[in-house]
C-alpha cells in the first residue's frame, strides 16, 4: 500500500510515455496538416489520379503508388526464396559453431547504410546488369533495378525472423518425421516450415514493410520517372518522389503538399503493414515462449 | 544498500552529464554567430564553394551554401531564412510576388556567372568524331521524332560520320532543374514548331510524349544523367559543362559550335539587362549569333534591404555585402573559367556592383558604413 | 518416389539452401570491397583532419554531434518509457509496446518531412532538426530494448529489493542497473542504423562548410558528405565522397561487429 502512495516512478515514466505518444501523434498531425490543401483541392481522385505533372498542376498518386508496390513485389519474389533458403541453412544445416559468425555476415548487409548501397547500384550494379540483361533495353535505370536493390536489403530482415521461427519450433516436430524415416528435407519442408509459417510470414510482411519505404538506394537507381509502365522501365516510388522533388517542391504549396499526402499515405500503409507483421511475429515468439 | 546507492549515484551522475552536455550543444543559439547562409541552385556550387574559400581566407568570414535546388532556395528566401539564394532561372510571377510579399520588397536579380548546357552523348565505335547537330534536330530528339542515329537528318548534318542504325536513348533530369529550363527554352527558341511554348519548363514532365509514354528516362542531377549516358550505348542527354568535363563524355557541336569559356562568354557581351530590381522573367542569351547557342546566367537573388531576414544585423549585412562585391570582383570571376564556367563580361558585373552598393540594412546604406569602417581602421 | 531420388532430391535442396546463403552475402562483400577500393584513392590526413573542400573533418565530428543530441533527445524518453512499459503491465503499457513496435518501421523520409515542418519550418534549427528525425526514427527501438531488458531481469532481484524495504523506484533502478548493458547494446545498434540516414538530413541538417557552430545552424554529417560530393563534377571530389562513405562505413560496421562480439546479441528489426 505504501508503494503505491508514493510512487514517484510511475508518474515520472507516465510522463515520459505521453512524451512518446506526444512524438507518434506529431508525425501524423504534421502530415495530415501538410496534406490539407492538396486533400481540399483534390479529394479522393488525388490516389485514383494516373498522372503526375507537377508543371501543370496534374498530381494523381497512382504512378507513385504503383512504383511502391511493383518494386516491392520484385524485392518480396527474389527475397522470400534466398530468406528462406538461408534461414533453413543457418538452423538446421550449418555447422552450429560457425552459424553465429554466418548468421553475423547476413546480418550486417541490413547495417549497410541506404545511400552507400544506393550509389553502389548506380556506379557497379548497374552497368553489370545492362551489360548481362538483354531487357534492359530502356537502360539499368528501372523499376526491375530498384526491385533488386530492395531485395538484398530486406533479405537480411527476412532471413533472420525466419531462422528465429524455424529455431523457435519444438526439436520434436522434425525428429518425430525423421523416425517415420523422412529425410532432413522431407521433415523441414513438411513439419518444421508449417509450423513456423506464421512468424515466417511476419518476417516477409515485416521486410515488405521496410521495403516500401526504403528511399535513398531507390532514388539512385529507379530512374525518378513516375509513369505505369513495364518492370524494365524507369519509374517511381512514393518514397523516391518526396526525396527526389522535395527541394524542389517547397516553394509551391500545392507541390509540397502534394509529397506531403504521398508522406501521409506511405505512413498509413507502413503502419498498417507493420501491425500485421508484429502480430504474427508476436505469436510466433509467444508460441515459442509456450513451446 | 550499497547496490541501491550505487544505482542511485550512477543515475545522477548519468543526467548531469546529460544536462551539462545538452546545455554545452544548444549553448550556441543566441550567442550571435557571423555566417551568411546561402542556397539555392546546385549548378553553380562548385564555383560558390571557390569563392567561399577564396572570401574566408581574405576576410575571415564564412559563408555556407546549400545545393538542394533553386526552388528550395526561392522558398527559403521567400520565408527570409536564408541571406541570399541561388537560382538558375529568373522569378516568374508568382514566386516574385511571395518573394517580394506582394511587391512591397524589392529583390535583386544579380547574374553571377554564365554557364552552358552541352548536348552529350555515347556512341560506340565514333571515339574521337564529333557529332553536329541543330536545334531542330535536338528538339525532334527530345520529342521522340527521331528515334535512330541514322536518320536522316542527322545524317545530312554529319556526311562525315558513318552513323549506327542504333535506337536513341533520351536521358534527362528527374526532378526540376534549371537545367532543363534553359535546355527547353533553347528548343522553343530555335524551334518553336517543334518544341511548344508550354513545353518550356523546369519539370521532366516536358519529356512524356502524347500518348502518356516518357520519351526516355529521367535521372537524378547532372550527376545522374552523366553517369548514365557514361555507362549507355546510344543515349543522349544534356548536362551542364562541368560535368561533361568532368565525366568525359562526348559532346555535339550546335550549329559547329563548341562550348567553352569563351563562346560561352560571348553570348553575354553587348547584352540588354533589366534593372537588377526588375522583371527578368523573358531575359535569356540564347542562340546569341557567334556565341554557344544553350547558356544561361544563373543568379544570386538579394533584398535591397536586408533588415526583413530574420536573424540579419549590421555585421551580417557587411559581411554579405562585401561578400557580393567578392564574386563581382575580376580575381573571382576568373576563376569560374577554370571550373566549366564563363566569367561575367565587366558591363554585367558592373550593374551588379551598383546594385549591390545600393543595398541597405534598417534604411542605412550597407556599402557607405563598410566605407566609414575603413576610413576608421585605416 | 523411391528412397534415392528422395535422398537425391534431399541433398540437392540442402545445397541450394548454401548457394541461397552465398547469394546473399556476395552483395555484403562486393559492396564493402568497392567501398574500399574507391575509398581508399582519396584517404589521407588531408581528407580526415581538413574542411570542405580539402577534407570532411566537420562531417565525421557533426554525426557525433547530431547522434549526442539524438540520444539527449530519445534516451531519457525512450528508457522512462520502457521503464513504465516493463514496470506497470496492463493493456495501456502493451499498448504502448506495440505501439513502439509498429513505429520502428516508420520510413525515414517520413522522419524528414515531420522535422522540416516541425522544427526546420518554425526555428529554423537545422541541426537540431537532423536530431529530432532521427530521435524518431531511434525512440521505439530504445523503448523496446529498455522493455525487453527489464522484463528480463529475473523477478528475485525485484523481490530481494522489495524485502529490504526499498521503494519501487530504488528497485526500478536497481533492475535498470543489472539491464544496462543490454539496453546500451540496442541503443548502439539502432545509433549505427540512424547514423547512415541521409533523407532525413538533407531536408534538416543540411550541408556545412564550416566547423560546429551549434544545433541552431547546418551541421555536416558524413551520410550527408557522401550524398554530396558522389554528385559533383569533379574526380577528386567523388573520390573524396567514397572515402566519406568508408569512413562511414567501418563506423558502422565497427560498431556492429563489436556489439555482436561483445554481446552476441542478434539484430532488433
Amino acid at each position: 500500500m505504501r508503494s503505491r502512495r508514493i510512487d514517484p516512478l510511475r508518474t515520472i515514466s507516465l510522463a515520459f510515455v505521453f512524451v512518446s505518444l506526444i512524438f507518434m501523434a506529431t508525425i501524423i498531425w504534421a502530415l495530415v496538416d501538410g496534406s490539407l490543401p492538396t486533400l481540399k483541392e483534390y479529394g479522393i481522385s488525388f490516389f485514383a489520379g494516373d498522372k503526375w505533372r507537377p508543371s501543370r498542376g496534374i498530381f494523381g498518386a497512382l504512378p507513385a503508388i504503383y512504383g511502391t508496390l511493383t518494386t516491392s513485389a520484385i524485392a518480396i519474389a527474389i527475397a522470400v526464396p534466398i530468406s528462406l533458403g538461408i534461414a533453413i541453412f543457418l538452423a538446421h544445416l550449418s555447422p552450429p559453431k560457425i552459424g553465429a559468425i554466418l548468421s553475423l555476415f547476413v546480418e550486417l548487409i541490413a547495417a549497410i547504410p541506404s545511400i552507400i548501397i544506393g550509389f553502389w547500384g548506380m556506379f557497379v550494379l548497374i552497368p553489370l546488369l545492362v551489360s548481362f540483361c538483354p531487357f534492359l533495353e530502356k537502360g539499368g535505370y528501372t523499376i526491375l533495378t530498384a526491385g533488386i536493390v530492395l531485395a538484398i536489403m530486406i533479405i537480411p530482415i527476412i532471413a533472420a525472423i525466419s531462422r528465429d521461427s524455424i529455431k523457435a519450433v519444438p526439436k520434436s516436430q522434425k525428429e518425430g518425421m525423421l523416425a517415420l524415416g523422412a529425410t532432413d528435407w522431407e521433415a523441414i519442408t513438411r513439419s518444421v516450415l508449417p509450423y513456423a509459417r506464421s512468424g515466417i510470414f511476419g518476417g516477409v510482411i515485416l521486410g515488405f514493410g521496410r521495403a516500401i519505404g526504403e528511399t535513398m538506394a531507390i532514388t539512385l537507381v529507379i530512374g525518378n520517372t513516375p509513369g505505369i509502365v513495364p518492370l524494365n522501365e524507369p519509374g517511381a516510388t512514393m518514397a523516391s518522389l518526396i526525396a527526389g522533388n522535395w527541394g524542389e517542391a517547397v516553394s509551391t504549396p500545392l507541390y509540397k503538399s502534394a509529397l506531403m499526402e504521398l508522406g501521409l499515405a506511405l505512413f498509413l500503409i507502413t503502419l498498417f503493414v507493420n501491425v500485421v507483421a508484429r502480430l504474427l511475429i508476436r505469436r510466433m515468439e509467444k508460441g515459442a515462449a509456450r513451446g | 544498500m550499497e547496490l541501491i546507492m550505487g544505482g542511485k549515484t550512477k543515475l545522477k551522475v548519468f543526467a548531469i552529464a546529460m544536462l551539462l552536455s545538452g546545455a554545452f550543444l544548444m549553448g550556441c543559439i543566441g550567442e550571435s554567430k557571423l555566417i551568411i547562409e546561402g542556397g539555392g541552385a546546385s549548378f553553380p556550387f562548385p564555383l560558390i564553394e571557390e569563392w567561399i574559400v577564396g572570401f574566408n581566407e581574405e576576410t575571415g568570414i564564412k559563408v555556407n551554401y546549400q545545393a538542394e535546388g533553386s526552388g528550395w532556395g526561392i522558398s527559403q528566401l521567400a520565408d527570409k531564412n536564408v541571406d541570399f539564394a541561388g537560382s538558375d532561372k529568373p522569378l516568374d510571377d508568382a514566386e516574385r510576388k511571395s518573394v517580394t510579399n506582394d511587391g512591397k520588397l524589392k529583390v535583386f536579380h544579380l547574374p553571377e556567372t554564365m554557364g552552358g548546357v552541352v548536348v552529350v552523348y555515347r556512341l560506340d565505335g565514333l571515339e574521337g568524331k564529333t557529332l553536329d547537330l541543330n536545334g531542330s534536330v535536338i528538339a525532334k530528339i527530345f520529342k521522340g521524332e527521331i528515334t535512330r542515329w541514322n536518320h536522316r537528318n542527322m545524317c545530312d548534318l554529319n556526311p562525315e560520320l558513318t552513323l549506327p542504325g542504333k535506337e536513341i536513348r533520351v536521358r534527362h533530369r528527374s526532378g526540376g532543374s534549371g537545367t532543363t529550363f534553359v535546355f527547353t527554352s533553347f528548343m522553343h527558341k530555335v524551334a518553336p514548331a517543334i518544341w511548344p511554348g508550354n513545353d518550356v519548363d523546369k519539370s521532366p514532365d516536358v519529356f512524356l510524349l502524347p500518348n502518356g509514354n516518357d520519351v526516355g528516362t529521367g535521372h537524378k542531377g547532372n550527376q545522374g544523367v552523366a553517369e548514365a549516358i557514361k555507362s549507355e550505348d546510344g543515349s543522349i542527354g544534356y548536362v551542364e559543362l562541368a560535368y561533361a568535363d568532368s565525366y568525359e563524355l562526348a559532346r555535339a557541336t550546335i550549329y559547329g559550335m563548341e562550348a567553352n569559356t569563351s563562346s560561352i562568354r560571348a553570348a553575354a557581351v553587348g547584352v540588354m539587362l533589366p534593372p537588377a530590381d526588375g522583371n527578368w522573367e523573358g531575359t535569356d542569351i540564347l542562340n546569341v549569333a557567334g556565341a554557344y547557342p544553350i547558356v544561361t546566367f544563373t543568379y544570386l537573388l538579394v533584398y535591397k534591404e536586408l533588415s526583413t531576414i530574420k536573424g540579419m544585423n549590421e555585421d551580417k549585412a557587411k559581411a554579405l555585402v562585401r561578400f557580393l562585391l567578392y564574386i563581382m570582383d575580376d580575381k573571382a570571376q576568373d576563376i569560374a573559367a577554370g571550373k566549366g564556367y564563363a566569367p561575367l563580361p565587366r558591363e554585367v558585373t558592373g550593374q551588379n556592383v551598383e546594385a549591390i552598393k545600393s543595398i541597405t540594412y534598417n534604411g542605412e546604406n550597407v556599402y557607405e558604413g563598410l566605407m566609414n569602417d575603413e576610413l576608421v581602421a585605416g | 518416389m523411391n528412397l534415392r531420388t528422395r535422398r537425391a532430391k534431399d541433398k540437392v535442396m540442402k545445397s541450394l539452401t548454401l548457394v541461397a546463403f552465398l547469394v546473399a552475402i556476395v552483395p555484403l562483400f562486393y559492396v564493402i570491397g568497392t567501398v574500399i577500393s574507391k575509398g581508399l584513392v582519396a584517404l589521407n590526413w588531408q581528407a580526415l583532419g581538413e574542411l570542405p573542400p580539402l577534407g570532411f573533418r566537420n562531417a565525421i565530428i557533426g554525426t557525433f554531434i547530431i547522434l549526442a543530441v539524438t540520444w539527449l533527445i530519445a534516451l531519457p524518453v525512450g528508457i522512462m518509457s520502457g521503464v513504465y512499459i516493463a514496470e506497470y503491465r496492463g493493456i495501456f503499457a502493451r499498448a504502448m509496446s506495440f505501439l513502439a513496435d509498429v513505429m520502428s518501421g516508420v520510413p525515414s523520409i517520413i522522419a524528414g518531412i515531420v522535422s522540416y515542418v516541425v522544427v526546420v519550418a518554425t526555428t529554423r534549427a537545422f541541426g537540431l532538426a537532423g536530431s529530432v528525425a532521427l530521435s524518431i526514427l531511434m525512440l521505439p527501438v530504445v523503448i523496446r530494448s529498455t522493455e525487453e531488458a527489464l522484463k528480463s531481469v529475473p523477478n528475485s532481484l525485484r523481490e530481494a529489493s522489495t524485502a529490504l524495504g526499498a521503494p519501487k523506484w530504488r528497485t526500478t533502478a536497481i533492475a535498470l542497473n543489472t539491464a544496462k548493458g543490454s539496453i546500451a547494446t540496442g541503443v548502439l545498434l539502432s545509433s549505427a542504423r540512424v547514423m547512415g540516414e541521409t533523407a532525413p538530413l538533407i531536408m534538416t541538417a543540411g550541408y556545412s562548410q564550416w566547423e560546429f557552430m551549434g544545433m541552431d545552424c547546418r551541421v555536416n554529417s558524413l551520410a550527408y558528405v557522401v550524398y554530396e560530393f558522389l554528385r559533383y563534377p569533379d574526380k577528386e571530389r567523388i573520390a573524396l565522397g567514397w572515402s566519406a562513405a568508408l569512413i562511414l562505413i567501418i563506423i558502422i560496421l565497427a560498431i556492429n561487429i563489436g556489439v555482436r562480439i561483445l554481446t552476441r546479441r542478434k539484430y532488433e528489426y
